[in-house]
């Protein structure tokens, strides 16, 4: 027993005598929340695997408070529909929405910056009906919101970013797991490009080091891997269901590099066959090395 | 006058030539490639959304986003992309996007890496294949891609009547690239050839070839050819290969002569290979278990290169 599975013992066993009356919910939430660095939940229904993704970790109300203006960040770069694998599912980012709000968040935005016309990703995604159905505030991006933030990064000194996320109390970053030409796999660092302006081929030419430059800056409070299906070839913008596969699974976590680095998994890989894992890992953005995470697994 | 008499015909015809040209833009050196795209409509009920859009190497990025890396290696100098929206259904879209490489061979490239074995195969351009949601194929040095937007399926004949629309303003072309000639050995699995532009194998000195699924006497493995310029640096390909064979492989046996060389060794990532330098190429196979067949095969590769008179 280390020091760690020592503490949790200790206190545990300490709650569970003093309050014996609503212990179990108590130590529930304790002990998801003070181990577990990501959940790896299974099963046929995307909002029943969101949530229990999110409880692994403590529940929604470990990330949002009552108040807070929170951002949710999907992938909703591509005209497809759900079915595609190329937008993140629109059952997972609506579930993410609606719990938001039942921890009190004041306002829940949507928003991605489309790769093709927002109007019809927006719509063929699926997104902006299902997160607009839960109270979600869905908005296209708008050019004038940009404003250049300092990184002083490895690859980028200073960027344009989008002021609502950057200013958001909390944000969520909700990628979908899917092949990309250039960075081997998309995932949850490769999403945070939706809040990034200016050129997509001058962050392509150093992607690794950018990537891990605008994930610090930006630091999510929370990723939820979207996993119900991935594209496994020709992507990022796919469009052939033969590429498309059922995983019906959902991965939450805080550390951007372990999320990423799991993610890798579900396609065959590595975490450290993806630089901008590596990057991250020795940034000390988070961690690769899986031994030294707790991961939970769920099944609904 | 009497000079006039025998230079006018000659001007006529060089006029016409020049009519000819101009008329036709297929045939035009100078084709825009904002025009191979159908500018109002293709078929009944389908119309342009907008306009033609055009990328080019600077810009490509803000449409395809990281896909369009591996277009680059391909020769990538511009496409030309349009929604056709149904008037029925304006949920219901095609989008086509036109891409033009640097060679019938770069075309090819890019279009075989999309191409499966089993796909459903329609007579346009050099090659063609078509999916409930996608058509794709190649003619000149063009690639196309059409893509259905907001359904999952599309009819057939749709995707057909675009795909020809668009073949009909593009260079007719000679089919498909003659490089491929080299691999159509009777064990070659057809459909099955791809066409790398940069690192084939994942090696950096094979810096493109084409490589192919075979089969032959229950062997199923992969054959493939690179095409150098001159036969010096076909052997400074194959010799870059040795060396790193000698430093990573196992079992190497070197047999040949300097215009002729063969090495049989079991590559670290490949299992069993067999790698010839005939002349101007590296030919070789990969994934073998039974170096028999495989030289069985490398020999009519090399037979297909003699006839070829490229050697």
């Amino acid at each position: 027993m280390d020091r760690r599975d020592f503490l949790k013992t200790t206190i545990v066993t300490g709650i569970t005598l003093a309050i014996p009356g609503n212990a179990s919910l108590f130590i529930k939430a304790l002990e998801a929340a003070e181990k577990t660095d990501l959940v790896v939940a299974h099963g046929l229904k995307p909002a029943g695997i969101t949530k229990a993704a999110i409880d692994g970790l403590g529940g929604i109300r470990a990330f949002i408070s009552r108040g807070d203006i929170v951002v949710v960040k999907p992938n909703i770069g591509w005209d497809r529909l759900p079915e595609y694998a190329a937008t993140t599912n629109p059952e997972v980012v609506s579930t993410v929405v609606a719990l938001c709000y039942e921890a009190g968040a004041k306002q829940v935005k949507v928003f991605d910056h489309s790769v093709v016309d927002p109007r019809r990703c927006y719509k063929q995604s699926g997104i902006s009906a299902a997160a607009t159905a839960v109270g979600g505030i869905v908005s296209y991006i708008d050019d004038r919101k940009f404003r250049d933030v300092k990184l002083s990064g490895v690859a980028l000194k200073s960027w344009p970013l989008y002021t609502e996320a950057i200013e958001a109390d909390k944000f969520i970053n909700i990628p979908i797991a899917k092949t990309h030409g250039l960075s081997t796999l998309t995932l949850g660092m490769k999403n945070l490009m939706g809040i990034m302006g200016s050129s997509r081929g001058r962050i392509h030419q150093r992607i690794d080091g950018s990537l891990v430059d605008i994930a610090i800056a930006v630091k999510p409070t929370l990723i939820i891997l979207d996993a119900v299906r991935i594209l496994t070839a020709n992507g990022p913008q796919g469009g052939d269901l033969a590429d498309v596969k059922q995983f019906n699974t959902v991965v939450a976590g805080r550390d951007q590099v372990a999320v990423d680095a799991f993610g890798a998994t579900l396609f065959g890989l590595k975490g450290a066959a993806l630089g901008y894992v590596v990057a991250g890992h020795k940034a000390g953005l988070g961690t690769m090395d899986f031994s030294k995470l707790k991961i939970k697994k769920i099944n609904v | 006058m009497h000079k006039n008499s025998h230079t006018r015909p000659f001007f006529l015809f060089i006029f016409l030539i020049i009519i000819l040209a101009l008329s036709n833009p297929v045939h035009a050196a100078g084709l825009s490639i904002k025009d191979v795209l159908p500018g109002k409509s293709f078929t009944k009920d389908w119309v342009i959304e907008e306009r033609v859009k055009i990328y080019d190497k600077d810009t490509l990025f803000d449409h395809i986003d990281g896909e369009a890396e591996l277009y680059f290696p391909y020769g990538f100098d511009a496409m030309a992309t349009a929604s056709y929206v149904n008037k029925q259904n304006p949920d219901l879209s095609l989008v086509a996007d036109v891409y033009r490489m640097a060679s019938v061979l770069d075309a090819f490239g890019i279009y075989s890496n999309y191409r499966k074995t089993n796909n459903l195969w329609v007579a346009i351009g050099a090659e063609g294949f078509v999916s409930s949601s996608q058509l794709m194929f190649y003619q000149d040095r063009y690639f196309v891609r059409l893509q259905v937007a907001g359904a999952t399926s599309l009819e057939k004949d749709i995707f057909l009547a675009c795909a020809r629309a668009i073949s009909g303003n593009l260079p007719a072309g000679a089919g498909q690239p003659k490089e491929l000639e080299i691999l159509k050995i009777p064990a070659l699995v057809p459909k099955s050839e791809r066409y790398l532009a940069q690192s084939l194998l994942g090696y950096v000195f094979f810096r493109k070839g084409i490589i192919a699924d075979a089969a032959a006497q229950n062997e199923k493995m992969q054959i493939f050819v690179i095409h150098e310029d001159t036969q010096a640096a076909a052997r400074k390909t194959f010799d870059q290969y040795h060396s790193y064979l000698k430093a990573e492989g196992q079992g190497i046996q070197m047999t040949g002569n300097p215009a002729r060389m063969q090495v049989i060794a079991v590559d670290p990532l490949y299992g069993g290979v067999l790698v010839e330098q005939s002349g101007r190429y590296v030919i070789g196979a990969v994934r073998v278990k039974n170096t028999s067949v495989a030289k069985q095969l490398i020999d009519e590769l090399c037979g297909r290169i003699s006839a070829d008179a490229g050697g």
